[in-house]
């Protein structure tokens, strides 16, 4: 059937004659015209290439700017993570830093190791609150919940939030009792330090059992003081002796206060004091040992039974 | 058609992908014709023609580098006016019924030849030149849809059979057959007028 009906052909081709509008050519040809000047286009699959390119970059920056806020979000997480972390052996590091820069001052500079131990506990004393326990981070949730509470009788609660969501546990209270209990038991003894060594330690005796038992008590569980070495200790003794046979000035009552800080730190683990005042007692210091022997039957509570024999027969 | 020809439609359709805009226009002009009659026999409006026959050829251009001459350039712009009509078709709801040739008892078939028959009734009230147009068209209209298709690619695109069985996607025997009922046909229906005009 290739072959066409000449006639239908030539009758098909005589009386079909529309052709399309002039303005459609027109309109045709310059859109051809228009395509050929704008550029060459790969095809029309290329319509849509530009979006797809774009789609990546789109997801790109999306996942940067989570990325980023993530990143600005994790420093503030990890130092409240830090300032809880700071916070919960609030006691336990008080004495360390108060044995051992004496001790570093006393063996790079030799000469004077009284004068340059008073300097730096004097500037430990004067940033005291901050370096013994982290009292800015747990005083300032307590202050600004006692702001809190001023704003709230003024009704100007409604904007302020909470500090921290861990101020509760910032907030422990037995640490900062157990400072503030120190700082009142110490204040008479610092009174009556300046007669003799001998009377301070009569005051401590008669401090009530209850009150030096409360010490270690209201010192929070997971604090306990690690057992300093003995030869920054002995040499603490040693300058707080040097202090009271001068009788010297309120630098070194300030100094003898902190040795007898120590004294009620080392008061927390008596095992290692017993330690500590039989290696006294075996390196031929006697008087030494005596002495720690006769503070530490003051401050424990229970120091007759904790005392094997032949610490018992150590008398001074 | 210009195909086998130094200008011819595949060489002007490439020489167009490469930037020549002339080549267009000579392409354009050899085929409008053609392709608009096509699209207006088979959609039967003369305003949704235009819009077919410009969407073609906006797709001819757009698709104008990825052009391969794998198949002649009439094969290529009359599949492109199809698949144009067919989506027109799926879109205004107007979709062929059934194929004459799918008819296994013959009534449907008798039906249209009797429809076709009857436009030749009354031959002596024709002017004949005018009427031979009108009648021609009226002729194609009447045709079941695959047959009008069949025959327009066959004499407006001239097509082969092989390629309009490709384009369409039937066999080849198929297209043989819508021809042969087409052609009948529309002999029938120009039958006495012919006689008159000639």
């Amino acid at each position: 059937m290739n072959e066409r009906d000449p006639d239908l052909h030539k009758l098909y081709r005589e009386h079909s004659r529309e052709e399309p509008p002039s303005a459609l050519d027109a309109a045709i040809l310059a859109a051809a015209h228009r395509a050929v000047v704008s550029g060459p286009r790969k095809g029309g699959g290329e319509a849509t290439r530009p979006q797809r390119w774009w789609m990546p970059l789109a997801a790109a920056a999306a996942i940067g700017v989570v990325a980023i806020g993530i990143v600005q979000q994790a420093p503030k997480e990890t130092a409240i993570d830090a300032t809880s972390v700071a916070t919960a052996p609030a006691t336990a590091p008080s004495s360390a830093p108060v044995q051992q820069a004496p001790a570093a001052a006393a063996e790079s500079q030799p000469a004077p190791p009284a004068d340059v131990g008073v300097l730096a506990k004097k500037q430990k004393e004067g940033e005291a609150p901050a370096s013994r326990t982290p009292p800015p981070v747990a005083n300032a949730p307590k202050r600004a919940s006692e702001e809190k509470l001023a704003a709230a009788r003024e009704n100007k609660v409604a904007a302020e939030p909470v500090p921290f969501p861990a101020a509760p546990a910032l907030q422990k209270p037995a640490p900062q009792k157990t400072e503030a209990d120190a700082t009142k038991r110490d204040a008479p003894m610092e009174q009556s330090f300046a007669e003799s060594r001998k009377d301070t330690a009569r005051d401590e005796r008669q401090v009530p059992a209850g009150a030096v038992a409360q010490a270690p008590a209201a010192a929070p569980a997971p604090a306990p003081a690690p057992a300093p070495p003995p030869a920054s200790v002995a040499r603490l003794r040693a300058q707080s002796d040097a202090a009271s046979s001068a009788g010297q000035s309120g630098k070194m009552l300030s100094e003898q206060k902190n040795v007898e800080e120590d004294m009620r730190t080392l008061a927390r683990d008596p095992d290692a004091w017993i330690v500590r005042i039989r290696k006294l007692r075996d390196d031929g210091n006697v008087a030494q040992a005596q002495r720690e022997l006769k503070e530490f039957r003051a401050l424990v509570p229970d120091a007759e039974r904790r005392l094997p024999p032949d610490l018992r027969s150590l008398q001074p | 058609m210009a195909a086998g020809s130094a200008d011819s439609d595949e060489d002007l359709m490439l020489a167009y992908g490469a930037g020549e805009a002339g080549a267009f226009d000579k392409l354009y002009a050899r085929h409008k014709g053609g392709v608009y009659r096509y699209i207006l026999r088979q959609c039967r409006n003369a305003g949704i023609a235009d819009e077919l026959f410009q969407d073609v050829w906006m797709n001819a251009i757009r698709v104008r580098a990825s052009y391969a001459p794998t198949a002649k350039f009439t094969t290529w712009i009359y599949t492109l006016a199809h698949n144009r009509l067919v989506d027109h078709w799926r879109a205004s709801g107007h979709m062929k019924v059934a194929s004459i040739d799918d008819d296994e008892n013959g009534e449907a078939r008798d039906i249209v030849e009797s429809i076709a028959g009857a436009a030749n009734d009354e031959p002596e009230t024709r002017v004949l030149s005018g009427e031979l147009g009108a009648q021609l068209k009226h002729a194609l209209e009447a045709l079941p849809d695959e047959q009008r298709h069949a025959f327009l690619l066959q004499y407006e695109g001239g097509l082969s059979l092989g390629e309009i069985a490709e384009l369409t996607g039937v066999g080849m025997e198929t297209v043989k057959s819508r021809l042969r009922y087409a052609t009948a046909k529309l002999r029938s229906a120009l039958g006495s007028v012919r006689q008159a005009w000639k």
